[in-house]
């Protein structure tokens, strides 16, 4: 047997006794307690006055009051609406093939709700090939810029999709609007993915499309980390010098995700404040910085995560998050997930038959040629895998 | 043109599973249906079963009505799933048309795949039911439903379509069950019981 599982079973014994239920409760009530007054002006003065850069990513609030003010989402707007979404998948180039190609499949889904309810689940299909499109600057499309690739393409097809929408309408997207795969590459490589972000961002803000992206079991921290800025006497790049009575308390903190810090503290259907990312891609955003919220949708904590205007149109914003909320609710699960993005992952998804179809295809176009396809050996003795 | 009532997506020598093109409503069990075989000519089928399903196999369909959205107003709250469901019926073949009248001997070829099934106009009814030999091939063919039910079923449809003359029909299509069924009597019991239109 090529996996050991006693091993696996002491092991797990191991990494279950490290959880302390009764001491993470407690310094959880202590936390939540913490962020109920905690002060977000303290924590916007300090990210704008400070000279070096915290180590981690803090939420910066956008109002004055305390980091922990909860709203709540208004029902599903009255008259109907329509939500449009968009999700990605890919069969990336195969080192094992003979030739090297990329394809990618982007769903259009749009529901509409109301007098004339009506569906449209759809999907658009690209194959890439040729150096100029398998390379970007020189780098080749996997990973990390493929990645990058399917988010910004994900987000020009839905603005595409959320066009044909009857209003009024609401764009979602799974997961982040933060190009964060490509913050460690170079500026030339950055400036292709954002400007082309940048211009399909553009394209919601002049059609007065608001544009979410919803991120489920988020494991950001950037709310934990702010209030361990609020709680800071001193300076929270000195942590090993610290002598605070919340020096216990802001260790936790470093521990947890927003999600955990948020469960039982938001009702269902209650949101929290709207803060602002402060991550380095947003940089490139020009007008639209990132803003976000966390939002309790039944059964779990997700994050909203929205471009400037969006967060600045109390209208827009009101709309979006109830459409949001009522497609978690339309989706009969728990905990719940949004009904639009559930199809917009069927509509893109390519299984594994449509996989192996896309490769006999691709070997029968070669043998029509009189070329041979041939794989590579490491990869043939993995399919074969004789005894 | 006849009602198109749905595309062929199986097909072979004995019947064939069509895609309804209105969820939930197939056509009857029992209803006479045709497929175009080529120029004027068209092969029949009695609807044997209906069935509506996920149309991924991998996807299951679960629960979607709430305290004040139910039945119809499912669908109305989930507009998706005219596009994920799909209602499918079989149909046994019975009968022919190539050149002339109708014949009740099996088409020679399997209906085309992709074809489409139409409705049969009341003349057509009337026309192919004249003869009573379709009923021995329904009685014989392998289905999911229970034979005489599906026999019950053609009649009653039957009856019903042909209007005035159907008493008449409907007696003498009785005696060919009987016939047909002599041998099992608690079935043909169930027929007869189910055809009754005093009943």
């Amino acid at each position: 047997m090529p996996l050991d599982f006693s091993v696996v079973s002491r092991e797990m014994n191991a990494l279950a006794a490290l959880f302390r239920p009764e001491e993470r409760a407690r310094l959880l009530r202590e936390a939540q307690r913490a962020l109920r007054t905690a002060d977000a002006d303290k924590v916007r003065v300090n990210l704008a006055e400070r000279k070096e850069r915290y180590p981690w990513l803090v939420a910066q609030p956008i109002e004055d009051g305390s980091l922990g003010e909860t709203f709540l989402i208004p029902p599903r707007p009255a008259g109907g609406y329509s939500v449009a979404a968009s999700d990605g998948s890919n069969i990336p180039p195969d080192r094992h093939s003979p030739v090297q190609y990329c394809i990618l499949n982007t769903s259009q889904v749009v529901l509409a709700y109301g007098e004339r309810p009506s569906a449209a689940l759809d999907s658009t299909t690209e194959m890439l090939y040729g150096d100029e499109r398998l390379y970007v600057e020189g780098v080749p499309l996997r990973g990390e810029l493929l990645g990058a690739t399917m988010a910004v393409r994900e987000l020009e097809v839905l603005l595409e999709t959320a066009r044909t929408a009857p209003e009024p309408r609401a764009a979602l997207l799974d997961g982040t609007l933060l190009l964060w795969r490509i913050q460690n590459q170079p500026d030339n490589i950055r400036t292709r993915f954002t400007w082309r972000f940048k211009k399909a961002l553009d394209g919601f803000a002049a059609e007065q499309i608001p544009v979410l992206s919803y991120i489920s079991f988020p494991g950001s921290r950037d709310l934990c980390n702010a209030l361990r800025v609020a709680l800071c006497e001193t300076d929270p790049t000195r942590c090993g010098d610290c002598q605070s009575d919340q020096r216990e308390l802001c260790e936790f903190l470093g521990g947890l995700r927003d999600r955990e810090l948020l469960q039982g503290f938001l009702s269902e259907r209650q949101r929290t404040d709207l803060f602002q990312s402060v991550s380095d891609v947003v940089k490139d955003y020009g007008d639209h910085a990132i803003h976000f919220c966390y939002m309790d949708v039944g059964g779990e904590i997700a994050r909203l995560e929205m471009p400037r205007w969006v967060a600045k149109d109390g209208e827009a914003l009101e709309f979006a998050l109830s459409v949001v909320l009522d497609q978690c609710e339309l989706s009969s699960d728990v905990p719940s997930y949004p009904l639009a993005l559930m199809e917009a992952h069927e509509a893109a998804v390519i299984h594994t038959a449509d996989r192996k179809a896309v490769e006999a295809l691709m070997e029968r176009e070669f043998a029509r040629r009189g070329l041979h396809y041939a794989r590579s050996g490491k990869d043939r003795s993995k399919r074969r895998r004789g005894v | 043109m006849t009602e198109r009532l749905g595309e062929i997506i199986e097909t072979n020598s004995f019947f064939f599973v069509a895609e309804s093109f209105t969820l939930n409503r197939p056509p009857a069990l029992g209803e006479l249906v045709k497929v175009p075989t080529g120029a004027e000519e068209w092969a029949y089928a009695v609807v044997t079963y209906g069935e509506t399903a996920a149309i991924d196999p991998g996807r299951q369909p679960v629960r979607r009505s709430k305290a004040d959205a139910y039945d119809e107003a499912v669908y109305t709250e989930h507009p998706e799933l005219e596009h994920l469901l799909r209602t499918m019926f079989t149909a046994v073949l019975v009968g022919q048309k190539a050149g002339g009248g109708p014949s009740q001997r099996l088409p020679d070829h399997p209906p085309p795949m992709h074809y489409s099934v139409h409705r049969c106009d009341p003349f057509e009814v009337t026309q192919f039911v004249r003869k009573l030999l379709y009923l021995r091939t329904l009685a014989s063919a392998q289905m999911l439903t229970p034979v005489e039910q599906v026999l019950a079923a053609n009649l009653r449809w039957t009856y019903r379509a042909l209007g005035e003359t159907g008493r008449e029909w409907l007696d003498g299509a009785a005696l060919e069950v009987a016939a047909l069924l002599q041998q099992d009597v608690e079935k043909l019991l169930g027929v007869l019981y189910a055809v009754d239109p005093e009943a």
